[in-house]
């Protein structure tokens, strides 16, 4: 035999695998709406960059006729190719192959080309398209799944790792995205939950639809499981590509660096502020008006609304930004937004991703149900993931800036590297009517005209503590800055921070309040 | 911007009233009611498999109400405190939701059964399990 009619049966062979699960099972796919794992594979990286691993790999299962089943790569494509010239490495689920489930030689894909993730040192991307597991191949696919898990806790923090639901996943299977980094969603394609809708029907007599118990909307906006939301696939894969533009390849690495641009002048940053604390506004904009081309890629956008992070750059280079959002709750801390801020918080460490803290917040938010959700417990996170966190930490205090809700966002008190201060911010204890009401007791119940005294009272408060300057006379705030020079004074400090180095205590992790 | 879409509300924080957007999950928190010792609710779903009280019949906190049948678990379900049998709102083989009112207790009688002490718990079990019938007793203990 020549070695072209070997080359000819590898095309014949390699042709038979590629068609994945068939024809009228890509078509019931796409019917669903759904695009098939190979086309998202390829949509994903950059043009002719894919190179696949074990396209001709086998299922293992032995037991209830499987053996006579052919599985076209066991229904998942794995393999490494590149983004925008940075390289990933890549799984895909193929839902059109026994509906995706995990047998033994799919999960040993998945674990293989995780470890050669973890061995380059380069992003993971999973796309997560599956029934769940091979209830065929029995315990085999409970070992599949825990030694998936097992990788993912082993690459955090090293590698970044994003899981991408692009369809059921469901049961165990849910555990591998919701250990790594960042989970996005589609509108009717992804479903998440532990227990389906039957299941729930049938033991517990609960009806509810797939949509409404896991869908896209629902992890996005409240259990906060997802963190990017996308109404189609193709947007989705945009959001993966702009996300690895913006994140190192590694916890070794900075991200890479993009020509400086400035903001746009549309953004004028001393008109976006509103100088009475009540008045709301989008916090968002003051972070567009001081990052380059005024880009800001938010990350979480509809969960826990009163806080705001995500990715900007300042001079070329990646920043995290952290920012209270007043037009949302008045921009308080509660039990989701600490979640929220401290995961992002402790990734940018993880990942060399200097932070900038924007403040205007009452405080954390009282309520039976905040104190009954554990607010001390989570809240709690924020504090840590600041105080442990390494990489430069940048603080501009906006507006008012109270009691506990101030010692979190970055203080000085948690040894920031800098603080900035607007003139208009408010760093005291509480608000102005609530400190009055307390310190003054006496003299307003006491009054002839017990309101009138109450105004006054509030008034000789704001006048002496509702500014920076008490703060900065002791040094909490270590500068105090005109609002239009915002974004020099950030590029200066960044600039001196480039060489920061923390030494940190020898231990083997610390014990974050979870 | 969003802004335009919903009406901001103000927020009451310690005093200051702030104007901003009030957040679908804020809204939608349901407000505190203290528990009920006199009301019992299912604590988690599931099927009742049998009812041990009658309306009107004295019970104390050692008497077994019913067996709620959740998560293929057979739960033995009390009340915490002494009282009359008010009301029995299931059935048996009723399929019940979380936080359902199943039983209200009125307020106990002058004189209540008195709580079973150390020296007679045993002779309590004992009169119990006469009470059910062997059958009953095992089936409870699943």
């Amino acid at each position: 035999m020549s070695i072209k009619r070997k080359t000819r049966e590898l095309m014949e062979r390699r042709e038979q695998i590629l068609q994945g699960g068939g024809e009228s099972a890509i078509k019931k796919q796409q019917e669903m709406g759904k695009m098939t794992a190979r086309d998202r594979v390829i949509s994903i990286l950059d043009e002719n960059s894919f190179q696949e691993y074990d396209l001709f790999a086998q299922h293992e299962g032995r037991d209830f006729d499987m053996d006579k089943k052919e599985l076209p790569g066991d229904g998942v494509i794995t393999g490494t190719g590149k983004i925008y010239g940075s390289p990933v490495c890549i799984f895909a689920q193929d839902f059109t192959v026994a509906g995706g489930s995990l047998g033994l030689m799919h999960a040993r894909k998945i674990t293989k080309i995780m470890d050669h993730a973890l061995k380059l040192k380069v992003p993971l991307i999973g796309i997560n398209d599956s029934g769940g597991a091979r209830v065929q191949e029995g315990v085999n696919s409970l070992a599949g799944y825990g030694e998936i898990f097992y990788r993912n806790t082993q690459a955090s923090g090293v590698i970044p790792q994003i899981s991408v639901i692009l369809g059921p996943c469901a049961g165990g299977a849910v555990y591998s995205p919701a250990l790594t980094d960042f989970v996005f969603v589609v509108d009717k394609i992804s479903k998440m939950f532990i227990t389906g809708p039957e299941v729930i029907k049938t033991v517990l007599g609960e009806e509810i639809s797939m949509e409404e118990l896991g869908g896209a909307q629902v992890h996005s906006t409240i259990t906060g499981n997802a963190h990017f939301y996308a109404a189609s696939e193709t947007e989705c894969f945009e959001q993966i590509k702009n996300l690895i533009s913006y994140i190192p390849w590694n916890n070794n690495l900075k991200p890479r660096k993009l020509r400086p641009r400035s903001p746009k002048n549309a953004y004028k940053i001393d008109t976006i502020v509103p100088v009475d604390p009540k008045q709301p506004y989008d916090v968002r904009n003051v972070i567009r008006a001081i990052a380059d081309s005024s880009e800001f890629f938010e990350i979480q956008e509809q969960f826990a609304q009163n806080i705001v992070i995500g990715y900007g750059r300042m001079n070329g280079q990646t920043i995290g930004f952290v920012a209270n959002q007043p037009m949302y709750m008045a921009g308080v801390l509660d039990v989701d937004s600490s979640d929220k801020a401290a995961r992002f918080i402790r990734f940018c460490d993880a990942f060399n991703i200097p932070l900038i803290t924007l403040v205007d917040l009452p405080g954390y938010l009282p309520g039976v149900d905040q104190e009954h959700a554990g607010v001390i417990r989570h809240g709690a996170k924020v504090l840590y993931a600041y105080s442990e966190a390494t990489v430069p930490r940048i603080t501009v205090i906006l507006r008012k800036a109270y009691g506990g809700g101030y010692i979190a966002m970055n203080s000085r008190h948690l040894n920031a590297d800098i603080v900035f201060a607007w003139p208009s911010a408010e760093i005291a204890v509480m608000g102005p009517e609530g400190a009055a009401n307390i310190i003054f007791r006496k003299e307003i119940t006491s009054a002839e005209d017990p309101e009138k005294m109450r105004k006054q009272k509030i008034k000789e408060y704001k006048d002496k503590f509702a500014n920076p300057y008490v703060a900065a006379a002791k040094g909490y705030v270590d500068a105090v800055i005109e609002p239009e020079n915002t974004r020099d004074y950030l590029l200066h400090a960044l600039e001196v921070l480039e060489t920061k180095d923390v030494p940190r205590p020898l231990r083997k992790h610390g014990c974050i309040p979870l | 911007m969003k802004q335009n879409e919903t009406p901001l509300a103000e927020l009451n924080f310690e005093g200051s009233k702030y104007k901003t957007l009030i957040t679908k999950k804020f809204q939608s928190r349901k407000a505190y009611i203290p528990d009920d010792p006199n009301k019992i609710n299912a604590q988690i779903p599931g099927t009742i498999l049998k009812i041990m009280v009658k309306e009107g019949q004295q019970i104390n906190p050692s008497k077994c109400l019913f067996i709620l049948e959740a998560m293929k678990m057979k739960n033995r379900v009390f009340a915490s405190v002494s009282g009359t049998i008010k009301k029995i709102y299931i059935t048996e083989g009723q399929i019940v939701t979380k936080n359902q009112l199943l039983l209200e207790l009125g307020k106990p009688e002058l004189k209540p059964i008195p709580e079973p002490d150390q020296t007679n718990q045993e002779a309590t079990k004992e009169r119990k399990t006469r009470r059910f019938g062997k059958r009953n007793r095992a089936k409870s203990d699943q």
